[in-house]
């Protein structure tokens, strides 16, 4: 592969300047936080959905 | 140290019985035959007169695999049921695999044979094959290529054949990303014999197509008495 | 006292993460140089154009006679005037000789505050004839200043920006092979004892392994286009990392295609030693044998210098940390819910 052909591209695609320099790196910050959150959260009401439904097989049994 | 003598007794019992078996039904081996020289002369027909060595190398390694695939898929379905209840109890499974894998090799080198003989005779070498010793490397290389293929596919068919429905189907689909490896580096040999890649840079794939090939048997060999009888 | 501790490893991942994702993300990239212009000099005074990316190598208040900008030609080096700076840019004259050790020259932008900044073959002097530099042009080795940059990471050629797909690329696989060990272990164990306890376990870590293995394959694909220019290369890493996830993907289709057959969990657990073993082969021994693009292996000892930089270890183990604590997290929740299934089917 071809340095500059990479070069170019990557000036081209201007991920340095206008993804960091016009701040929209801190919308990629939030969206990936809220991604982050929103994975917690699922998790944890189906970890606890799970300790629930654990429990009741327990008590079922004799 | 007897059981050992028994396991490779077990293991020449069954590649005979294999080989009595291949030439008794013998539409199956004509069958693989017929595929192959089949798919060879679609590609004869798909290609023009001079074909280049990419074009060769896939054609070439996209028949052995799905004649590979023909040949050796229902390797351990092929008996009838209360013979393979009879080895399920009575045989040992690793002279069973061994002499399975035994055929298989042989199976393989014959269709290695017949393909590669198709390829020459529809479609002639490819262009580029000048210097000395090539087609020797290339010969070398589909047959490595095949062996290696060959020991991950009897293992797949190994663990298809248990599962009661549609294990044809469920081999491919278990085959194919396993056999990726073994025909990625036998491609590259393929293509680097034709492209007069000199003999430092294509001296390590038959190395490692053999390493895979031993590495797959070796651990087919330790699983499957661990399938058999199940 | 059990549940509290589980609830911090669990709460205790998840703030990794999010320090993980505040940090990864806001950190400043130290500055680097992408591009000299016009990058063919003639013979005669010349004036250039340096562009940087990264934070800031100029601060307010700094005049051009701050930065001193030496272009190199084989070992020696030539006198530039540096004329007018702005914080990602620079411009400077340059008296071009007529006799040059080498057509090629590289930069180094020595700064006040972000230490030397360099360019490998920045610009060419086609009609340069091969000779010294007159005595007059030439420069003796000036002192490299002290960089005083904050928290930063550091600025890769080709990498720059996307260094920080490394929090999240890497620590993925790591969390995959952790995980997927942790099923070889339980399949391992399945064919010693042939329970199902240990099938439950390998199924979930292979259903959560192969989780994480598609997120690596994705993040990596994003940085294969941002550093390599295509979205998927022939590399032996790479086709080693597909295998992988298609082979486990395999396991999870003859689990399927099993249904609900006594001998599921053997043959399964056959299937991923099976796997494991050539998952080693292919991600860990292949790859360090041919020649790859991939970091990490042959072909690029550049990224070596990542281990060495404080302020990405500060981020970069805490990655590791968090990934790997979520992905247990998922594993449990998985096997849980296997234990359940099957109590409810055995009663």
């Amino acid at each position: 592969m071809n340095m500059d052909t990479i070069m170019t591209s990557i000036l081209l695609n201007n991920l340095e300047g206008f993804f960091f320099g016009s701040g929209k790196a801190h919308v990629v910050t939030g969206v990936a936080l809220m991604i982050l959150c929103g994975l917690a959260i699922s998790l944890w009401r189906m970890d606890r959905k799970l300790s629930r439904l654990e429990d009741e097989v327990r008590s079922q049994k004799p | 140290m007897a059981h050992f003598a028994d396991t490779f007794r077990t293991a020449g019992t069954i590649a005979g019985l294999e080989w009595r078996l291949e030439w008794r039904q013998g539409h199956q081996l004509a069958a693989v035959g017929l595929f192959a020289i089949a798919s060879v002369y679609v590609a004869f027909q798909a290609s023009d007169q001079r074909t280049g060595p990419a074009a060769w190398t896939a054609m070439l390694w996209l028949v052995h695999l799905f004649s590979g695939f023909t040949a050796i898929g229902r390797l351990f379905d092929r008996e009838r049921s209360d013979i393979r209840r009879y080895l399920q109890w009575t045989a040992d499974p690793l002279g069973l695999m061994l002499g399975k894998l035994f055929h298989a090799l042989l199976t393989t080198t014959a269709l290695t044979a017949v393909v590669l003989g198709a390829f020459i005779l529809f479609l002639g070498w490819p262009q580029g094959l000048d210097s000395p010793g090539k087609p020797g490397l290339l010969v070398l290389g589909a047959w490595l290529g095949g062996l290696s293929m060959t020991t991950t596919l009897v293992f797949v068919s190994a663990v298809a054949s248990q599962v009661k429905a549609g294990s044809g189907a469920l081999g491919a689909v278990l085959g194919l990303p396993l056999l990726l490896p073994q025909l990625i580096l036998a491609s590259r040999l393929t293509r680097g014999a034709l492209n007069d890649q000199p003999w430092s840079m294509l001296v390590e794939y038959p190395l490692f197509l053999g390493a895979l090939g031993a590495g797959t048997s070796a651990i087919a060999c330790i699983l499957f008495p661990y399938i058999w009888r199940a | 006292m059990k549940g509290t501790l589980n609830w911090i490893w669990k709460g205790g991942g998840i703030l990794l993460l999010a320090y993980v994702i505040l940090w990864g993300f806001s950190t400043p990239l130290q500055p680097g140089l992408v591009s000299c212009s016009p990058s063919q000099l003639g013979l005669d005074e010349e004036t250039i154009t340096l562009t940087a990316v990264g934070q800031p190598f100029a601060r307010d208040g700094e005049v051009p006679e701050d930065f001193n900008l030496v272009l190199r030609s084989g070992k020696q080096l030539l006198r530039t005037e540096v004329t007018a700076v702005s914080p990602h840019t620079l411009e400077a004259r340059v008296n071009v000789p007529p006799t040059l050790p080498t057509r090629g020259l590289d930069a180094f932008l020595l700064t006040p505050t972000a230490g030397t900044l360099f360019l490998g073959n920045a610009c060419f002097v086609e009609d340069a004839a091969k000779g010294d530099i007159p005595a007059a042009m030439a420069l003796s080795k000036p002192d490299d200043p002290t960089p005083a940059l904050g928290f930063s990471f550091p600025f890769q050629p080709n990498i720059m920006e996307s260094i920080r797909n490394l929090l999240w690329h890497v620590p993925m696989w790591f969390a995959m092979f952790f995980i997927m060990g942790l099923g070889f272990v339980a399949s391992l164990a399945q064919l010693r004892t042939d329970s199902a306890g240990w099938d439950h376990r390998a199924e979930a870590a292979v259903h959560t392994g192969l989780i994480f293995g598609l997120l690596g394959l994705a993040t990596g694909s994003l940085w294969a286009r941002w550093t390599w220019g295509a979205w998927w290369v022939s590399d032996p890493q790479l086709n080693g990392a597909l295998v992988t996830v298609l082979l486990y993907s395999g396991y999870l289709i003859l689990r399927a295609a099993m249904g609900d057959d006594d001998r599921v969990g053997r043959l399964a657990a056959v299937y991923n030693v099976f796997a494991f073993v050539m998952l080693v082969i292919l991600l860990m021994v292949l790859p360090r044998y041919t020649e790859s693009l991939h970091p990490g292996k042959d072909g690029n000892p550049g990224f070596n210098s990542y281990d060495l930089d404080n302020s990405l270890r500060a981020v970069f183990y805490p990655a590791v940390i968090g990934w790997g604590a979520l992905c247990y997290w998922m594993y449990t929740l998985r096997l849980r819910m296997n234990r359940l299934a099957y109590r409810l089917l055995t009663q």
